[in-house]
């Protein structure tokens, strides 16, 4: 059983993904997390299947433009096909409309169980889910995508689940909700990263960092990635951000590194890459 | 370095002081007549002796030395960090070294890694211009160790003779023998399974926190969550079913032990830093970097992997 209390620690910025394994849990997600984002005064955007149990409790919030929902078919799948590049764009201009609307941010919630059918693109599912990590990095939205365990096989969760920072499913605890947290910076341009970086978040890590330079203009000035707040990173996760120096198309400084941290850079060879500078914490 | 040149590594059986000093000066005086790279990686009180015996025959400046105890206290880091390291930082040079990885102090629980380590420098550097000259102290070790040494040499040198070993076989073979079991884990120890990826958090929690209760330093309990989480990771990512953590104390040591239903077939398995540019691979390297040892039984049922960290 999850904990949907933890979801109350997610902010915006954050992408988690809920493995759901009944409708009573699925309800206690949506409920918690939809209150939350009318206590924080953020637009909410709920993609999914109509949901007349909750209609009650939410038609205030719908008729004053609150909250809106859509379903899959008008969100997902409207162009027909699963598009990523098209749902990327349309939660940056979600987000932007919702501060243009007076909004303190976006809250998204995609129920995501048209994916385990067959769909046109949805072969694309874990790629989208990786790479919609660096729109939410951006700081201006946050969301929940939700995994019904009934729905879908063990491979294709565990894929899924490994593009989200963070996840919420039986094993979770919830103290480490969220566990990964990136958000870009502009001055000094970079990312920050806290929380715990590992095998559970891999490839959420690795499109925010493989795709950190076309993200983030810099005017030629180095990269940052401040790992300050990270508390654990595995042998992988390091060897993703010295990958991204060793390409060699821009500086990268990481900064605010424990001992530790130090130490495990050191074993993945970073001392060798020219354009990466390891910087201790102060 | 590879191709057709010819690894040499014979065992040294030493009974005394002065026969361990006359086999390992004929060593070292040939290996700096001959313009080698030499590095002299003995435990303790043993270096003592060589790099003072060396010195007074002129030959300190030509010598890397090591304390064997220290760099070599994990058997299984040897290989990488000791020897090929020596040899990278000398490429294109024959190297001779005088590695003595097994003496009398080692445990029953590391004596098998030893022996593997011992086994698998033969696979590692065949066909490599080196030669490896291991001294066994024939007055502390018991026979079964000693008969170990002729398994895992081709040539013994005796009473300052060569002989070539009857019993050496070929070394993966000779390595599956020392893929022993592991003393069974204490009921005292505390246990965690898991089988998801969110998990993994939950376990480094459970290891630091035994780790700082047992008094550890924070950089060391750091060293071992960062190699316990890599061997959990490896079960996750390579093994269907889900594993178990079991930590305790044993006089000296905090020890953790992984097992799952995985199983790794390669002895060589953590002892060879992968190429830079592959990814993946080094779960099991970094765990030998960070832990005092590290010993592995596999089966084809199961994989028991068990850490040892000073505290």
């Amino acid at each position: 059983m999850i904990e949907t209390d933890a979801l109350d620690r997610l902010c915006l910025g954050d992408h988690a993904c809920v493995v759901i394994e009944d409708d009573e849990t699925r309800r206690r997600s949506l409920l918690t997390f939809i209150r939350g984002g009318l206590r924080d005064g953020q637009r909410i955007l709920y993609y999914g299947p109509a949901e007349p149990a909750l209609t009650a409790e939410l038609a205030p919030a719908l008729a004053d433009d609150r909250l809106r929902m859509a379903t899959p078919q008008e969100s997902y799948l409207a162009a027909g096909r699963f598009d990523p590049e098209a749902m990327m764009r349309g939660w940056r201009d979600a987000a932007a409309e919702a501060r243009a609307d007076g909004f303190r941010g976006l809250r998204a919630i995609g129920d995501m169980s048209w994916a385990s059918r067959p769909v046109p693109g949805s072969e694309r599912l874990a790629w989208y889910e990786a790479n919609v990590n660096r729109v939410f990095a951006e700081g201006d939205a946050m969301a929940m995508c939700l995994y019904d365990r009934r729905l879908f096989s063990d491979v294709d969760l565990r894929r899924v689940t490994w593009s989200h920072p963070a996840t919420l499913d039986a094993g979770t605890d919830p103290r480490s909700v969220p566990l990964l947290r990136a958000i870009r910076t502009t001055d000094p341009p970079g990312v920050i990263l806290r929380g715990e970086a590992d095998l559970s978040n891999r490839h959420a890590l690795t499109a925010i960092m493989e795709n950190l330079v076309a993200d983030t203009p810099s005017g030629g000035e180095p990269l940052v990635v401040d790992i300050s707040g990270l508390t654990f990173l595995d042998a992988a996760s390091v060897r993703i951000l010295t990958r991204v120096a060793a390409a060699e198309v821009t500086r990268l400084r990481v900064t605010g590194c424990s001992p530790a941290a130090q130490r495990l850079l050191a074993f993945t060879g970073a001392p060798a890459v020219t354009n990466l500078s390891v910087e201790p914490a102060a | 370095m590879i191709g057709t040149a010819e690894f040499d590594h014979p065992g040294l059986l030493y009974q005394t002081r002065d026969e361990y000093l006359r086999g390992t000066t004929a060593f070292v005086r040939d290996a700096v007549g001959a313009g080698d790279a030499v590095l002299v990686a003995v435990p303790g009180p043993n270096l003592l002796l060589l790099r003072e015996a060396f010195a007074g025959l002129g030959l300190g400046a030509e010598i890397t030395f090591a304390d064997m105890a220290v760099d070599g206290r994990n058997p299984g880091r040897i290989i990488p960090d000791v020897l090929l390291r020596f040899a990278a930082r000398h490429s294109g040079r024959r190297v001779s070294i005088i590695g003595e990885p097994i003496w009398p102090g080692r445990s029953d629980v590391e004596y098998p890694a030893c022996a593997a380590h011992e086994a698998m420098i033969n696979a590692v550097f065949a066909g490599r211009d080196a030669a490896i000259l291991c001294p066994y102290d024939a007055s502390g070790l018991d026979q079964p160790r000693l008969h170990d040494a002729w398994r895992t040499h081709p040539v013994m040198i005796v009473g300052g003779g060569r002989r070539p070993s009857p019993w050496f076989a070929d070394p993966y073979l000779t390595a599956e023998a020392f893929n022993r079991p592991l003393p069974p884990v204490p009921p005292r120890a505390g246990v965690l399974t898991y089988t998801l990826p969110s998990e993994l958090s939950t376990i480094r929690r459970f290891v630091a926190s035994r780790a700082l209760a047992a008094g550890m330093p924070a950089d060391r309990a750091d060293d071992l969550v960062t190699a316990v989480n890599e061997l959990a990771e490896n079960t996750i990512a390579h093994t269907t079913g889900g594993g178990s953590v079991s930590v305790w104390l044993e006089p000296g040591v905090l020890v953790c032990q992984v097992d799952d239903s995985g199983h790794l077939a390669d002895p060589l398995a953590g002892r060879i830093p992968p190429p830079p540019r592959v990814e993946g691979g080094r779960g099991l390297l970094l765990a030998h970097q960070l832990c005092d040892l590290v010993r592995i039984h596999s089966r084809p049922a199961g994989t028991s992997i068990r850490v040892h960290v000073r505290r």
